[in-house]
């Protein structure tokens, strides 16, 4: 509660020293005359954010009692021209948690469109693409899933890579290529922060934390992908590792096992609101014929969604996901004793309320995840104040829980949180 | 000879300008509702080919509060009276910096939109429902920014004095909006709807759009303050336009994916 204390007087002092004398200098004229600045290709932009998570189950496995508690100051600098875009952002990043201050580069990047329809972008950037919402069937580009379930801002699941990525817009396609010459991992649970389910242990946080050792090998991904007059298609591809420790080396090493995937996907406006599929086939490369129990079998991946508004900003979206081990006879008949197997088709539901109110100052957002086939469930809420254009706070829940300890939700349900931020931005 | 010549071309000439003059005058004292709504909307949303402006909004809450937001806006006409694009890339506040919205507006059909969030570099897609839904937090809606396609309301012209045409609209499909129906009031010298006044289904008025200032910019006479009043509580939004030019020549393969992660500088900024 000190550190907690000690945190927001820090965030006020930070605020006072900063003043709102720079409201007049951002906006310049402050509205009413015509002295509208010169597009400057400057741009900056800065964030301090404190967020603080607590525990609910006061019975919890979990070492602290809290799961987020942290103190953040971001900058954002862009250079623009028509030549190219030049982007930096860095985070000085004070946790408690761990009891680490560090700075974490989040972007430093060049853009060049080099031709017609050519645009090369190299350097430290977030990749994204799939329709899918929070769910990833063809988006193998790294996630950061301790940042997930903690309260945290939906923006941090997804970790910046360094990348080259080259895109090319045609007349009736277009074609990204995305090169990664170092493969970046998922941040999975490790020990850190949350409590898991470890075979033959149980539910715990081990310490000391579980280590996976990462190739250092390449990953290449491709999308190529339209608009044909309002539904969006695309094909995608990737060659690279299962995104979390998926191979266990004699000696006990949690390592990543080689894959490849390939998929598609279609978005369109359907009877007024949105509809999307999308289709993945994951390649355990390792693993074709699925024998081996230490490595992953492949997977086909499916999910259709809908999002509608159901009335005047309340919007509704629906999803549907299957996973389908292949070779599941193979697999059940290799296992080790006391291993357990997964559902050969897992299923996974999602809904996911969006509220706004109040000239969009206030924002609610209800997502649950249910997952029929493991009997477990995440319920993700969130409700965000805007003050002003400076001063936001968004308090909200994380509840997990299920039937038994050692599904993918469940397994951390002793992590059910409370949590905060305060954002201030200028 | 000549003289008799000179004349008779004269009065032909004469008659023919006061008689094609009796005709634009007669064609506009028998203009269809319909023709009036056309007319509005081009004037409004079809300045031009095409076109750019810096714009700015001031949200002002009930309790006085203020919001602001600064944005430039890229558009270019498919078909003239028809199909649209436009890109809304905004600059300030700090939170929103970067954020992209782009429309791909239909004569038939919903409407195509898409935001970019750049943290995520996601191109997220808007369902078609939520257009009567507030832009970014003003009193502006998603459909205000583009348009509201004439071919959803029913149009009748209720009144008309020295300046305006008084027009009535009533939805065609009642459920898919929050009026019962609107009235708009359209300048007869260059057809832009100056105001705008929405009634609930007790036929009472709580939302009024009005244009405050309108200058020539190209010869295209254009609005540049417009405000938007919520008349229950008083709330309202202040919009202004500036750097305003039509006729770029902004191509069509601007307003792709590729225009939302990277907003093309060469077109955002003034030529």
């Amino acid at each position: 509660m000190k550190k907690l204390l000690s945190n927001i007087l820090l965030i006020l002092v930070l605020m006072a020293h900063h003043g709102y004398a720079a409201e007049d200098e951002s906006w310049g004229d402050d509205w009413g005359d015509d002295k509208w600045e010169e597009e400057s290709p400057h741009s900056s932009n800065y964030e301090v954010l404190y967020s603080y998570g607590h525990l609910l189950d006061s019975n919890s496995v979990n070492i602290e009692n809290y799961t987020l508690n942290e103190l953040r100051f971001d900058t954002e600098y862009q250079y623009k021209t028509t030549g190219f875009t030049f982007k930096f952002e860095a985070e000085l990043f004070v946790d408690q948690l761990t009891d680490e201050s560090e700075v974490v580069l989040d972007e430093l990047s060049l853009y060049v469109p080099v031709s017609g329809g050519t645009d090369i972008k190299v350097g430290r950037q977030v990749v994204t693409w799939g329709t899918a919402d929070l769910l990833f069937l063809n988006d193998l580009f790294v996630k950061d899933w301790k940042s997930f379930f903690n309260g945290r801002e939906d923006t941090d699941l997804k970790d910046p890579v360094d990348a080259i990525r080259l895109s090319h817009y045609g007349d009736l396609f277009n074609v990204d290529f995305a090169y990664v010459p170092d493969f970046e991992a998922d941040k999975v649970m490790t020990g850190e922060r949350y409590s898991f389910y470890i075979p033959g242990f149980g539910i715990v946080q081990p310490q000391p934390e579980l280590n996976p050792v990462k190739q250092d090998e390449p990953e290449f991904a491709a999308r190529i992908f339209a608009n044909s007059d309002g539904t969006e298609w695309a094909f995608y591809m990737y060659e690279g590792f299962y995104k979390s420790p998926s191979k266990f080396l004699p000696d006990g090493t949690m390592t990543y096992a080689e894959m490849r995937s390939y998929g598609a996907s279609i978005r369109t406006n359907v009877a007024g609101g949105l509809f999307n599929a999308e289709w993945s086939h994951y390649k355990s490369l390792e693993d074709e014929a699925g024998t081996n129990p230490f490595i992953n079998n492949s997977q086909s991946r499916i999910l259709i969604g809908y999002e509608t508004e159901l009335v005047t900003n309340l919007t509704i979206g629906l999803q549907a996901y299957l996973e389908k081990t292949e070779d599941y006879s193979q697999l059940v008949a290799n296992l080790f004793p006391g291993q357990i197997a997964p559902d050969e088709n897992r299923t996974m539901t999602t809904m996911r309320l969006t509220h706004q109110a109040l000239q969009q100052k206030l924002l609610n957002s209800l997502m649950i995840f249910y997952s029929p086939s493991d009997k477990d469930h995440y319920l993700r809420y969130s409700s965000q104040y805007k003050f002003d254009d400076r001063w936001k706070l968004i308090a909200g829940v994380n509840l997990l829980d299920g039937k038994y300890d050692y599904t993918f939700l469940s397994q951390l349900k002793d992590n059910s949180n409370v949590f905060f931020r305060i954002h201030y931005s200028f | 000879m000549f003289n008799s010549g000179y004349m008779k071309k004269t009065v032909l000439m004469t008659l023919m300008i006061i008689f094609t003059g009796a005709m634009n005058v007669f064609a506009e004292e028998n203009i269809s509702a319909e023709e009036l709504v056309k007319k509005a909307s081009l004037s409004a949303y079809y300045g031009g080919n095409d076109g750019r402006t810096m714009a700015r909004m001031k949200i002002v809450d009930a309790n006085g509060r203020e919001q602001l937001r600064q944005f430039t806006i890229l558009r270019k006409d498919i078909e003239e009276g028809g199909e649209q694009r436009f890109l809304v890339v905004f600059s300030r506040p700090a939170d929103v910096s970067g954020t992209v919205f782009m429309v791909h507006k239909k004569v038939t059909g919903d409407d195509d939109r898409w935001l970019y969030l750049p943290a995520l570099d996601l191109v997220k897609r808007i369902s078609a429902g939520d257009k009567r839904t507030s832009f970014v937090g003003a009193h502006y809606f998603y459909e205000d920014v583009s348009g509201r396609a004439t071919t959803e309301d029913t149009h009748q012209i209720v009144g008309q004095d020295e300046k305006f045409y008084i027009l009535e609209h009533k939805p065609k499909s009642a459920e898919s909006v929050e009026f019962a129906s609107y009235k708009t009031w359209i300048d007869k010298s260059n057809h832009l709807p100056m105001k705008i006044e929405y009634y609930d289904n007790n036929g009472k008025a709580y939302r009024l759009i009005e244009a405050l200032k309108v200058e020539m910019v190209q010869n295209i006479p254009t609005v540049m303050d417009a405000k938007v009043t919520n008349l229950v509580d008083n709330s309202y939004t202040l919009m202004a336009f500036r750097k305003m030019q039509y006729d770029i020549g902004v191509p069509e393969d601007v307003f792709t994916e590729r225009a939302l992660r990277n907003p093309p500088a060469q077109w955002l900024k003034g030529q």
